[in-house]
């Protein structure tokens, strides 16, 4: 059976599985089990894309910011995060509950109180009706005799506080700086949308530009030429590129190993520019100058050879 | 769905570039090296290619991507506008309203043919440009020695002048190579085999949504829908008067449409107060970064409508407020962890209605505004004496930050803090008929509350006459309309008038004794009126007509009363006064004086932090009262469970034997009558327990221990209250018991020589009763003070306790500085002092012991009090024989 992650959305899954209950389908002639199995299969992938559509993240223009209720952050990525893709964990105000400490009522119960102006703090109204006395209950201070005057500092007198929750998402692939995410509220039960903006952390040695990253291998120049291979981190990890590569002088290319694109193409990916920057002293020693220069006449001779 | 919304929005944008380009060229065509128009070509272009590519519009993208791309050659001059390069422009302008159009259809990008066909003409043509430029250039280079000193400064020119040169740069070496529609070499080679002459777009014109209408010509249509109105008004009460019903017919169609066309036209100038929210996410995230503090932003009511010309005149207060919240409110993320907050800021902005106004309120969790500081600023800026800072109230200190000059910014920033804004954020917002607000908290945040008035320029209201004086209400405010009997219905308290509406008692007002005019007749007519917060309701003579009232402002002279927050012009021509329904609650209510004035006279003992819980039941027809805490359990019993042993009441519970008390035996109550199933009160003392027993549990309140003790003064009872209408009688239970059984509480005490005294310092009787009741069953003998000072006079005139026993929460002195007085003085420091609270907490407790108390008991555990009094005293007297 296939792979439910090869396809990219529900429509090809129908469309896949259409095709193929015409060759199983008993009534064609085919076999009953493996088309039970084609069923839960359906059912399975189906509900793992449902799953999938249920957080909609979006990569907006902030132009576009800010429609109705929203929730804006900024948030750092790694570079890595970004031209990866990768699962990240946010922490969102997701919930909205009614406050703790005031239990919803915006006042602060246990500070300062104000006698009630309207009973004398008794609690209770002694009215006089022509030559009848009416008792009746303080309907201002609901017959306590004070009125709370300090509102609830936890809420702000709001009665409800926003929860923060952390949220794993997947990242979009495409990413860069200032870049806007958005998140729809809708899909997360609560009446804004979240906006994050992409801040991408900075790196020793890598930089995105464009599409490509571009890495920076700083070497001692003596180093270049005594070592076969030189440390270069990919994104996939640590890997050895003959210094060879670099003898011309050009930056070494890794085509299609830099940042994926965009999800609609999930095979597209930038690529990996390497430059070399070599490093040397600033003094010499003169043993090491000697050395050099003999090193230097050695090589010309060798070249006149 | 956002998406929809979006697209909408970049629909009517892109429309607009189109048509605003359209022009644009043709002006183009007329100066050919306008770089103005050039300028501003590229952008729009520029605009419309970032939005195209958000959305994953390729083939828009790509058309835009290459008319930007020349349309940037044109503007820097490196090509001339020749004629073929128009013309591409003008059919990459075809192509991209063609897509747009069927965009709007659809909302998916056409699969044609024809688009891709010409995108590839367009990527051949700007090769074909770019050879060109080269070609130029060498042949410029002999020439260019001459040119060389003004290049470099035209150079530096443009990259200042026009950003979004800079911008596009990086991103457009790598869009060259791989443009996201690049049909492969081979179809390209194809193509350009045939080379055959592209087909025109087919001509789609693009449907007008939305069009551009000068503000000016709203406000003029919005003024003569208010004269319309007026005019109607008129009309109206003229065809009443006539009463031919063929006019009132025609007058009745006319008064609908005229009220259909004032709203429709008001709806053109309310606009959500998104459109000015939606700048913030920037702004914020500018100044954060600027402070480098972290800041969530949370924008709430984002649809709440506002009229135009106030959203606009909102803006910069807004900003200048939110810039404040940055700056001073929110904390640096590193102070912000150490007091134990998230790095993160959160700063909300949030607009709601609220009675007829606009609420907007900034809001953030920063470290709140330091009263001490303002307090300290104002007094060496000689604003306020130092004496006077203390009286005033927080809200008075607060106030000063909007006095001009008023800035407690240590150092001034670039932000904020130049000494200048707050007061100027304040006058902005009072000319638009609005009010602001400072609520802050200590360290936890502060909220700005601005209030604006809708000034929908032309309200419901309901007419109402005092003394033939007619006055408008705004029918936001009214909730109904009450025909009353001043004589029997109107309650008093004092001076204060009230009205019971269906049980609610609110208070009301007479519009006439408001106005200080004499009242000519009896108002019989109540407005029950809200502010949003509350209600009250107001007396008038007449009611008239519910009409539709056209707002005019009020003349400075007018400003400052509350009563009015407008006028205008009714339907015979003369003037009506719009009575503003916040200002006027501001009478209801006794003033502060009053208010202690009334309390110095009765003198009530507010105990207000002592409330306990207190369990009412009944005996018959008498309720009487206990502090729950006393009682052990309740229960139910059968009353054939009741047996008689030894010629005592007696229930077996739990397989225990309990006397049974019957409270008739000891007080002047009616009994309780045989019932079938009893209610039982159960009290537990070391092991023993007693029930009493009642006819029923009524209720258990939280209530302070206030009792009058004047009318019932008889053992067993501590006073009485009124509660719920009722007369409650408190219980001494400990009296009680001992009445049963003298025996009761009686326990091997130390022998003692010569009574031993105890000072109790308690305010409220119903203490003072039980707990001088229940030390003299222990054999002490008690000595009462109300408060720390009558105690520490007791001491003085030469009472000498053994004991002192204090209440804490006390009236002119409380239990702190009574001991804190005691262990001052040289005399009494060796007097140990217990402190006898109903407060309970860890840090009260601290700081009695702190103060020198020896002791710290919960009033109501008779038997630990007991216990500890003993205590104190064993110690007493060991440390005497020691001496």
């Amino acid at each position: 059976m296939m792979k439910i992650l090869s396809f990219n959305n529900k429509e090809e899954i129908k469309a896949f599985f259409r095709q193929k209950v015409k060759e199983l389908h008993p009534d064609k002639g085919g076999c009953i089990e493996k088309y039970l199995i084609l069923q839960n299969w359906y059912k399975q992938a189906l509900e793992q894309f449902r799953n999938e559509n249920k957080i909609k993240i979006s990569k907006i223009s902030d132009r576009y910011v800010g429609y109705g209720n929203s929730f804006y952050k900024t948030q750092k990525f790694t570079i890595k995060e970004l031209a990866l893709g990768l699962e990240k964990e946010l922490t969102l105000p997701l919930k909205e509950n009614p406050c703790p400490y005031c239990e919803g009522s915006g006042i602060n119960k246990h500070s300062l109180k104000k006698t009630c102006s309207y009973c004398h703090g008794e609690g209770i109204l002694k009215l006089v009706s022509g030559n009848e006395e009416v008792i009746h209950n303080c309907t201002f201070c609901a017959g306590v005799g004070y009125i709370n005057i300090e509102r609830c500092s936890h809420c702000f007198g709001k009665g409800k506080i926003k929860e923060e929750i952390p949220l794993k998402i997947k990242l979009p692939f495409g990413l860069r700086q200032g870049d806007i995410l958005c998140i729809s509220g809708e899909t997360m039960g609560v009446c804004w949308n979240f906006y994050i903006e992409v801040e991408v952390e900075p790196h020793p040695f890598w930089r995105l530009e464009g599409d490509n990253l571009i890495c920076e291998v700083k070497v001692p120049f003596y180093e270049i030429l005594l070592r076969d291979t030189l440390e270069v981190e990919t994104l996939e990890g640590i890997e050895r590129v003959p210094t060879g590569y670099f003898a011309d002088g050009e930056p070494v290319v890794f085509t299609g190993r830099g940042p994926f694109l965009s999800d609609e193409s999930r095979l597209r990916r930038g690529d990996l520019i390497v430059n070399l920057k070599t490093l040397f002293p600033k003094t010499l020693s003169l043993e090491a100058e000697t050395l050099l220069y003999n090193f230097k006449n050695l090589i010309e001779r060798e070249r006149l050879c | 769905m956002i998406e929809d919304d979006i697209l909408k929005d970049f629909l009517v944008e892109a429309k607009d570039g189109i048509a605003k380009m359209e022009e644009e060229f043709i002006e183009l065509e007329r100066d050919k090296n306008n770089v103005e128009i050039l300028k501003s070509l590229f952008r729009t272009m520029h605009s419309l290619k970032g939005a195209a590519g958000f959305f994953g519009f390729k083939s828009l993208e790509g058309i835009a991507h290459f008319a930007e791309d020349i349309l940037s050659k044109l503007r820097d001059g490196v090509i001339e506008a020749s004629e073929d390069i128009v013309d591409i422009l003008l059919k990459c302008l075809d192509e991209i309203k063609f897509i747009v159009a069927y965009l709007e259809e659809s909302k998916t990008e056409p699969l044609d043919d024809r688009i891709l066909e010409f995108l590839v003409n367009l990527s051949k043509f700007n090769d074909k440009l770019k050879k060109r430029i080269q070609e130029e250039k060498v042949e410029k280079v002999e020439s260019a020695e001459l040119k060389e000193e003004i290049a470099p400064k035209e150079l530096e020119e443009r990259s200042i002048g026009d950003q979004t040169l800079e911008e596009i740069k990086p991103s457009e070496a790598v869009e060259k190579t791989d443009l996201p529609v690049k049909p492969s070499p081979e179809e390209i080679s194809e193509r350009v085999k045939d080379d055959k002459p592209l087909p025109t777009p087919g001509i789609k014109e693009l449907t007008e949504t939305h069009i551009k209408v000068d503000v000016r010509l709203l406000d003029t249509l919005m003024n003569l829908a208010g004269e319309l109105v007026l005019a109607r008004n008129r009309v109206v009460q003229l065809a009443n008067r006539l009463s031919d019903s063929d006019l009132q017919r025609s007058v009745q169609v006319l008064s609908m449409v005229t009220t259909e066309l004032q709203e429709t036209i008001m709806k053109t100038r309310m606009q959500p107060i998104g459109v000015v929210f939606n700048k913030f996410p920037r702004i914020v995230r500018d100044l954060a970064k600027s402070l480098n503090k972290r800041v969530n932003l949370h924008l709430e009511g984002t649809e709440t409508e506002l009229d135009r010309s106030i959203i606009e005149a909102i803006k910069d207060p807004l900003t200048h407020l939110v810039r404040n919240s940055i700056d001073h409110g929110i904390e640096a993320p590193e102070i912000r962890a150490q007091v134990g907050k998230s790095p993160e800021g959160n700063l909300f902005l949030r607009a709601y209605h609220e009675g007829g106004q606009v609420v907007i309120e900034i809001e953030d969790d920063g470290k709140g505004i330091d009263l001490e500081k303002i307090k300290r600023k104002a007094v060496e800026k000689g604003l306020v004496s130092p004496e006077e800072i203390d009286r005033l109230s927080e809200k008075e200190i607060l106030s000063f930050i909007f006095k001009s000059g008023f800035s407690t910014a240590e150092k001034i920033t670039q932000v904020s803090g130049r000494g200048v804004g707050m007061d100027v954020v304040k006058t902005n917002i009072e000319k638009l008929g609005g009010s602001i607000e400072i609520n802050t908290i200590l360290r936890k945040g502060t909220t700005v509350r601005v209030k604006i008035p809708l000034t929908l320029a032309i309200i419901p209201a309901l007419i109402v006459t005092s003394n033939e004086q007619r006055y408008a209400i705004p029918q936001v405010n009214l909730k109904e309309i009450v025909s009353i009997n001043p004589q029997k219905d109107i309650l008093y308290l004092g001076e204060s008038q009230f009205y019971r509406l269906r049980g609610e008692i609110i208070p009301i007002l007479s519009l006439s004794n408001i106005l200080d005019q004499n009242k000519t007749q009896e108002e019989h007519n109540l407005l029950i009126l809200t502010t949003g917060e509350r209600y009250y309701g107001l007396l008038v003579d007449r009611i008239y007509d519910s009409e539709e009232i056209v707002v005019k402002p009020l003349g400075k002279w007018f400003k400052g009363i509350p009563l009015y927050s407008g006028a205008t012009i009714m339907g015979d021509g003369k003037l009506a006064l719009i009575l503003d329904i916040v200002g006027l609650s501001k009478f209801v209510g006794l003033k502060a004086e009053e208010v202690e004035r009334a309390l110095e006279e009765k003198q009530i003992k507010t105990i207000t932090e002592e409330t306990q819980f207190i369990l009412l039941f009944d005996v018959e027809d008498t309720t009487l009262a206990l502090p729950l805490a006393l009682i052990s359990r309740l229960d139910k019993i059968r009353g054939d469970k009741i047996e008689i042993v030894g010629g005592k009441e007696i229930i077996l519970y739990k397989n225990k034997v309990i006397p049974v008390i019957r409270l008739e035996n000891y007080l002047p109550i009616q009994g309780v009558l045989p019932q079938e199933e009893y209610s039982v009160l159960f009290f537990s003392e070391r092991e023993k327990t007693c029930a009493i027993i009642c006819s029923r549990i009524v209720d258990t309140i939280e209530t302070s221990l206030q009792v009058e003790t004047d009318l019932y003064v008889q053992p067993g009872i501590l006073g009485y209250r009124i509660i719920n209408n009722k007369t409650v009688l408190f219980l001494d239970i400990y009296k009680i018991i001992e009445m049963y059984d003298p025996e009761w509480f009686t326990v091997k005490s130390l022998e003692r020589e010569g009574p031993t005294n105890i000072l109790l310092a308690e305010d409220s009787p119903f203490f003072q009763n039980m707990i001088s009741n229940y030390l003299t069953q222990g054999g002490f003998h008690v000595e009462i003070a109300p408060n720390g000072e009558e105690a520490l006079k007791k001491l003085k005139a030469g009472f000498k306790p053994d004991l002192i026993i204090s209440d804490i929460e006390m009236p002119v002195m409380d239990g702190f500085e009574f001991i804190k007085e005691l262990r001052s003085q040289n005399e009494f420091r060796d007097i140990p002092v217990m402190v006898l609270t109903s407060l309970t907490g860890e840090d009260i407790r601290r700081k009695v012991f702190e103060l020198g108390a020896n002791a710290y008991e919960v009033k109501l555990e008779r038997e630990r009090v007991l216990s500890a009094i003993e205590k104190l005293l064993e110690k007493k007297l060991n440390r005497a024989m020691v001496l």
